[in-house]
């Protein structure tokens, strides 16, 4: 059978292509979108710095890339390009040019954004009441620091930096922004400053009531929103707007309160308050509830705040303390650490909703559970320690 | 740093220019989508001396048997699918300028790394064994009818 031989080759030096091939692995939902998606809106890329592990975003998801040696190797080959077949006539016949050779592979497996940088990036940039009368004075740093790759600390953030340093894909980036609270003013990122975010929603809600047509469809103009809060308490008109569109749905000029976001978002700014002492648990239910109002008193409760505080059963009632999962650090192993220095046992029911911003699904939090914690059975309960660590 | 992953010839023709592949013969244009052959094969290959352009061996693919000769060394394998399909990336550079560093008047220019997807590959010719020596080239059947 002369007829099928191939004859393998080596490409012309000129051409040399060696080190320029990787082989990644697809899960079966990346090959989906690839082999489906219009090859000109592929949106795909490896994402961070230098020094980070590289991840591989696509529009809406974040894989972490794993490089796994391979004792075998793997050879490229394609067939010759036209000047090659032109200039090699030395082997006649089918021919199969070995491009590069490769004992690497490269595996996606499927991670949390990595938004924890937001905190260092936005550090000293939160906007608040004193940046009212949208006066824009700083300015703006030397752009030559960005080649440092280290926001300096007063320079301004925008999307695209974000896009350089994040490790997030656009859909997860903007989602972040969402529930980092973050404002767009005049395209500088910036967070809202959270008492201030309290303030404006305490506002919308006192506005609410005042609009008789609210109760019947659930919707309101945004205008009629916007406007008293500009005029009567002196917020701007593009901030309200952006705080409407993170704790609502708006369309057509519309607005749809997600209620129970903004009763959240409330109770969280009336948690903060409580960080340095306590509170007790029914004064704290009732301050939450006056501040959201009476007809939005029913979603208040505790359940909706996992994750943000320590409660203490003591002689004189629970007492709670603010403690936000998003100030723990992000890595699993000193995330641990702190919380158990915080305290030295928690039970699953108390450590579990500090775990859910790094962990994707409950088998990962389970087996950083297991890697990091040691459980005790106790009348039924499972408590969690610290295990114990020489370092 | 962001770097695009592109998928430039997806389901397109490919152009004729000097520079572009002449189509993959036929027994592996089965093998994936694109231009791409992946070969697995136990250890490394060890060549001396200059590579350019040199022959390494024949490959004879087959429905029920691949083999691969390279000089007295016969290798025996099998076109496999793969468990996950592999994506073949390509890096290409881009010479651009930095906008950062150009603003600031410092202009270097920056060669921008991107990757593109030249093939989707779900399926391998794996040879799993070692080589086996070919102690004579000649056909079996043939020297021994000379002999009589």
């Amino acid at each position: 059978m002369p007829s099928s031989d191939i004859q393998t080759v080596f490409p012309t030096e000129a051409d040399s292509q060696v080190g320029q091939y990787r082989l990644f692995e697809l899960p079966p939902e990346l090959l989906k979108i690839i082999e489906e998606s219009d090859p000109a809106n592929l949106d795909l890329s490896i994402r961070g710095r230098t020094t980070d592990n590289a991840v591989l975003c696509t529009n809406s998801k974040t894989y972490n890339i794993r490089a796994v040696s391979v004792s075998n190797t793997f050879f490229v080959g394609t067939s010759p390009t036209y000047q090659e077949e032109i200039h090699s006539s030395a082997v006649t016949g089918d021919k199969l040019v070995i491009r590069d050779s490769i004992n690497q592979i490269f595996e996606l497996v499927p991670c949390v954004p990595k938004i924890e940088r937001f905190d260092a990036m936005f550090r000293g940039q939160e906007y608040s009441e004193q940046d009212e009368d949208g006066s824009d004075e700083e300015e703006e740093e030397d752009s030559v620091d960005h080649l440092l790759e280290r926001p300096l600390k007063r320079r301004k953030v925008t999307y695209d930096d974000l896009l350089a340093d994040v490790q997030a894909s656009d859909t997860e980036l903007r989602n972040a922004l969402k529930q980092s609270h973050i404002l767009s003013i005049n395209s500088h990122l910036r967070p809202i400053a959270p008492a201030y975010l309290t303030h404006i929603l305490v506002l919308v809600l006192n506005t609410l009531s005042t609009i008789p047509s609210q109760r019947s469809q659930g919707k309101v103009k945004i205008p009629d929103i916007t406007e008293p809060l500009e005029f009567e308490h002196h917020i701007p008109r593009e901030v309200t707007t952006q705080v409407l569109e993170w704790f609502g749905i708006t369309t057509n000029g519309e607005w749809e309160m997600d209620q129970l976001e903004v009763v959240k978002a409330v109770g969280y700014g009336t948690l903060m308050k409580y960080k340095e002492r306590s509170v007790d648990q029914i004064q704290f239910i009732d301050e939450w509830a006056e501040a959201v109002g009476d007809a939005y008193a029913e979603h208040v409760g505790l359940k909706i705040l996992e994750g943000n505080y320590l409660s203490n059963s003591t002689a004189n009632g629970v007492q709670l303390k603010f403690f936000p999962s998003s100030e723990l650090p992000a890595d699993p192993a000193t995330r641990f650490a702190d919380l158990f220095l915080t305290r030295p046992r928690w039970s699953a029911e108390d450590i579990v909703p500090f775990l859910k911003s790094i962990a994707v699904d409950a088998k990962e939090r389970d087996k950083l559970l297991l890697k990091f914690a040691r459980p005790v059975t106790e009348n039924g309960t499972v408590w969690y320690t610290a295990r114990t660590t020489h370092l | 740093m962001q770097i695009p992953i592109r998928f430039p010839n997806n389901g397109q023709v490919p152009n004729e220019s000097s520079s572009s592949l002449t189509p993959l013969p036929p027994q592996l244009a089965t093998l994936g989508t694109g231009e791409v052959v992946l070969i697995e094969m136990q250890g490394s290959l060890e060549v001396e001396g200059d590579k350019s352009n040199g022959f390494i061996g024949v490959l004879n693919v087959d429905d029920d048997k691949t083999t691969m000769r390279i000089g007295h060394h016969l290798l025996e394998g099998k076109i496999a699918s793969l468990a996950k399909p592999i994506a073949v990336l390509r890096k290409t550079e881009t010479k651009a300028s930095n906008p950062a560093a150009h603003e600031a008047g410092l202009d270097v220019p920056v060669s921008e790394p991107s990757f593109d997807i030249v093939s989707i590959a779900k399926r391998k010719i794996v040879f799993s064994k070692r080589p086996v020596p070919i102690v004579r080239y000649v056909d079996l059947g043939s020297s021994r009818s000379k002999g009589r």
